[in-house]
């Protein structure tokens, strides 16, 4: 008897395990996943730290520096639960509504008749490039500041960033030169002459 | 109550004695209209790069200027709804349904043309109903303490959560994310310092500006950049702009349908232009003689929707200069704008700073007409800036956030927090996550907070004052009953389906 039991058991624990791997193997391919972590881990860590912000006694709950943080989080949590449950939910029922973060091209979704939300959108390999390009750009820029000065990075940046996003063909050295030059001109009488900010001037000059 | 008297409109007149004022809402307009005309640069992204420049101005000319950019970028935008079919901002989603294709009928001039006449109307009657309703509300949100105060801020965040982007969970947990930031820094009851780890600059908490630029400026030009290529490029030459007198004059049946509409959804907190401008394209369809024309090209499907979102600008500003809760995305900017002014938005506004709120129904009034003289005038050669290259537009937009997001407090911490930023709302975005709910977050909430916890401590930690106050009551009920109403409603049709 206490064997047919066991039997069953192992029986429902293997359907078990592999209805939860086939889920979880299709929750992995959504953003929304990724994101429900991330909030989980935040959430847990605003509500760890606030715990330990010093307590007034004798004073009421709202007076502690910890109290509206805790709320928060504990809000962020019950919201992330409600949005994993959604997931969960859209998955099984292998609904529209999810942002994937797949490889495909959004042309291809749409002659299927199929409207799926891709995290990588209509982009291409080329255009990720230039994404990732902008963004160190920017970051670079932000170096350059401090040692250039104002003037001569925005120039740099002008001309390397609109190098870096536009397709070779079509571009032609001098016409961008000028532009860069004009716009950082521009830049520096609107918001140095006229606005006055008070830009760094840089180490080198 | 005294403060419902003329001298409200009046007390700030003499500020326009000024000059620099006119040229400040001149120069606000023009670049509004020019941006708003730009495909992919929004109101509210033209909005938060320029705010921080307003920082050093005046007061009555930092909002002279951004009134100017405002009334500009939300006329500005259908002038490439117009031309190309690619609203240059949302609220001109409507606008390119019957004006793009009188655009292909070569009648790109009219259609612009009839544009302009139906903001300028728009702008004035909803500056108009502005100047009458603020004071009103105002004088009565006078009676709200701190219980009343916090039930708005929390009803602003939720009902903007319901409205944005069809996903109401992602919504409120963007909200909650931008609640979060705002409590980095000292806290204003215990002055204990939080989550500051360290950081010098985090004292004073996480910049709301960089933020904005971050999430509205940087994220939009990423996203542009990742999806390059797909706007085409569509000129053609504008000509005939100003339309004969009878078909402006026709069109008062659907400049005043559409006007009262767009204020009012204007006034909604949440509900901004675009929502305005789709309602009353919709409105006007059902109610016009000639309603089953619109689509193809008629003078109505392009003044209606335009009219009604020029007329919600005035709208939107009616909850955030008198409740302190801004009614679209644009308006949280400017509400942001007030803030680093060292203002706080809200009824105090009308008693401490009348010639200040006068002077804000002046410019209001004169960035219409200014947009409606520059739209004349000038509409040929915004339309030529359509086809202006992405390759250089979007570097100088990255420049201007970069520069905008340091000048409000010369840090080059903030650079990085606006890119940081800039790289998180990106990734929200993707996934979904409304930048608006956010950032509104962000700016309601340390008034939230303060409202909350000094309600609490007054009633010595109890709750139930929330409810039992009368207005606050019905606030709390009302913020219930539009984030459970779905729910509600389809429980309800669920019961009685069954029976």
């Amino acid at each position: 008897m206490l064997h047919l039991y066991f039997c069953c058991a192992a029986l429902l624990f293997q359907e078990v395990r592999l209805l939860v791997k086939s889920l979880f193997l299709k929750l992995i391919k959504t953003a929304d996943f990724y994101i429900t972590i991330f909030l989980y881990i935040l959430s847990v860590f605003v509500y760890s730290m606030a715990r330990n912000f010093p307590i007034m006694r004798g004073a009421p709950r709202a007076q502690n520096p910890g109290f509206y943080p805790i709320l928060l989080s504990v809000m962020l949590f019950i919201l992330t639960t409600i949005l994993l449950i959604n997931t969960i939910r859209k998955v099984i029922n292998n609904s529209d509504d999810l942002v994937k973060i797949e490889n495909k091209k959004a042309e291809d979704n749409l002659e299927k008749g199929k409207s799926e939300k891709l995290f990588w959108g209509k982009s291409t390999p080329l255009t990720k490039k230039y994404l990732a390009l902008a963004v160190i750009m920017t970051y670079i820029y932000i170096h350059l500041l401090n040692w250039l000065g104002f003037v001569i990075s925005t120039f740099v940046f002008m001309i390397v960033m609109s190098r870096a996003i536009s397709p070779k063909e079509k571009f032609k050295t001098s016409k961008l030169t000028i532009i860069s030059i004009i716009v950082t001109v521009i830049f520096y009488i609107i918001f140095d002459m006229i606005i006055g900010i008070r830009f760094p001037s840089g180490v080198l000059f | 109550m005294e403060f419902l008297s003329l001298e409200l409109y009046t007390a700030g007149l003499h500020f326009f004695a000024n000059p620099v004022v006119w040229l400040a809402i001149i120069s606000g307009t023009f670049v509004g209209i020019l941006f708003g005309a730009l495909p992919g640069l929004t109101a509210t992204m033209t909005l938060a790069v320029f705010v921080p420049f307003s920082f050093g101005m005046d007061m009555v000319i930092a909002f002279g200027f951004l009134l100017g950019l405002y009334k500009g970028a939300v006329y500005g935008g259908s002038i490439a709804a117009i031309i190309a079919n690619i609203p240059g901002t949302p609220s001109a989603i409507a606008t390119g349904l019957d004006g793009y294709a009188m655009c292909r009928r070569g009648d790109a001039g009219k259609a612009i043309g009839i544009a302009t006449i139906a903001s300028a109307i728009g702008g004035l009657f909803s500056v108009f109903i502005l100047a009458i309703f603020a004071p009103m509300v105002a004088s009565f949100a006078l009676r709200f303490s701190a219980q009343e105060f916090a039930a708005i801020a929390l009803f602003g965040i939720s009902i903007i959560a319901f409205i944005s982007q069809g996903n109401m969970i992602k919504g409120l947990i963007s909200g909650v994310l931008g609640l979060m930031i705002g409590v980095v820094g000292v806290d204003t009851i215990s002055a204990h310092q939080r989550f500051v780890f360290g950081i010098n600059e985090l004292t004073d908490g996480i910049g709301i500006i960089p933020v904005m630029i971050g999430v509205y400026g940087l994220a939009e030009m990423y996203t542009q950049i990742m999806e390059k290529g797909l706007s085409e490029k569509i000129s053609q030459k504008v000509k005939n702009i100003i339309p004969s007198f009878s078909e402006i004059v026709n069109l008062w049946p659907t400049y005043i349908r559409c006007a009262i509409i767009g204020v009012f959804v204007g006034a909604v907190p949440g509900a901004g232009g675009s929502i305005a401008g789709i309602v009353a394209y919709g409105q006007e369809k059902r109610f016009s003689k000639s309603g089953n024309d619109m689509g193809t090209g008629c003078l109505q499907g392009v003044a209606a929707p335009e009219t009604a979102n020029n007329a919600s600008t005035g709208g939107a500003l009616i909850p955030l200069m008198t409740l302190g809760i801004p009614g679209d995305p644009m308006t949280a900017v400017l509400m942001a704008a007030l803030i680093i002014q060292g203002l706080r938005p809200g009824p105090m506004l009308f008693e401490e700073q009348m010639p200040f709120v006068s002077s804000i129904f002046i410019s209001a009034t004169l960035a219409v007409i200014f947009m409606l003289i520059i739209g004349l005038v000038g509409a040929k050669y915004f339309a030529r800036l359509i086809s202006l290259p992405e390759e250089y537009l979007i570097p100088i937009i990255l420049l201007l956030c970069l520069v905008g997001a340091y000048g409000t407090r010369y840090l080059m911490f903030d650079i990085f927090i606006l890119l940081s930023f800039g790289v998180i709302g990106f990734i929200l975005k993707r996934c979904g996550f409304s930048p608006a709910c956010l950032c509104l977050g962000l700016i309601l909430g340390p008034i939230l907070e303060s409202d909350l916890r000094r309600a609490m401590i007054i009633t010595g930690g109890d709750w139930s004052s929330f409810i039992t106050r009368p207005i606050s009551g019905f606030i709390i009920l009302a913020t219930i009953l539009i984030l459970f109403g779905p729910f509600i409603k389809a429980a309800f049709k669920k019961l009685i389906f069954s029976k």
